[in-house]
């Protein structure tokens, strides 16, 4: 009698944890559903960010991350704040600095801000910079 | 008959319901509390992507996607990507290219790839790209 009475127990007991687990989960899933179909993300505190990792290859990592005051796109794989928004002036758009030298030959419509260019068309070297657009096939820097 | 059925619903509710709705409760909670205290939030697959989905009138979507350690802000909307950063040279924006009587009258400061404009002082069609930017109520494009 006694030992029907405990497996009795035991099995409430068991049950409540189950059912208590099964009501988590289903909570969780819920809550998180719910956050994901939210209108908005805020993300609060130190340097907040978002993290887009690329999995098809390695290394393929992007940051839209804010410090400062400033928004900044950065690129985790180079290492490059390719644009950063919200610097003086208010409106103004920071990009990365490129060398004359590694311009390359790009699509047309790339634009970059070439740190040692001259302001002239095409590009040069031996500047103190221009912003180098690649226009039919080349870098125009004027 | 009654009162032992009464009886068993009860047994059945307290044994069953309350835990499942404390689980439930609780995982609500937990899930809620995870994302508002999120700092940073992290996506991680093939080509990962964040979808803002505009409600307030039909079809206004736009990605901001990673492909090929690409980030690309796409217009799902008009089927644009309408920047495309961490392509060559590290650093540099691509822009779509845009003809000449697309241009349309956006505000100052706006700037776009034209790509059958001419380089001169005010943008025209039939040349071979230049870039152009809006100053004053007119396309610039020296």
């Amino acid at each position: 009698m006694k030992t029907t009475t405990w497996l009795a127990r035991l099995q409430a007991i068991a049950l409540t944890v189950i059912l208590l687990c099964v009501g988590l989960f289903a909570g969780t899933t819920l809550g998180t559903l719910a956050w994901a179909q939210l209108r908005a993300l805020e993300l609060v505190g130190s340097n907040p960010f978002i993290r887009l990792v690329g999995r098809e290859a390695s290394g393929r990592s992007w940051e839209i991350q804010e410090a400062a005051g400033l928004l900044t796109i950065y690129n985790s794989t180079s290492g490059i704040a390719n644009l950063t928004l919200g610097a003086a002036p208010n409106g103004g758009l920071g990009m990365y600095g490129v060398l004359y030298s590694a311009l390359g030959a790009n699509t047309n419509g790339t634009f970059a801000y070439c740190s040692d260019c001259t302001v002239a068309s095409p590009c040069d070297s031996l500047g103190t910079g221009a912003i180098a657009k690649r226009l039919n096939g080349v870098w125009v820097c004027n | 008959m009654k009162t032992l059925r009464a009886f068993a619903r009860g047994l059945m509710v307290r044994q069953y319901l309350v835990p499942l709705l404390i689980g439930v409760l609780l995982g609500g909670v937990l899930a809620g509390f995870v994302a508002a205290q999120t700092r940073s939030v992290e996506y991680v697959g093939s080509y990962p992507f964040i979808r803002l989905v505009g409600r307030e009138a039909s079809g206004r979507t736009w990605e901001i996607t990673e492909a090929a350690g690409v980030l690309t802000l796409f217009n799902s909307t008009s089927n644009v990507a309408n920047l495309r950063l961490g392509g060559n040279p590290p650093g540099s924006v691509l822009l779509p290219a845009v003809l000449f009587a697309a241009l349309g009258t956006p505000a100052n400061g706006s700037h776009a790839y034209c790509s059958d404009c001419g380089i001169g002082g005010v943008c025209a069609g039939a040349g071979t790209g230049a870039w152009a930017k809006r100053l004053n109520g007119g396309w610039v494009c020296n």
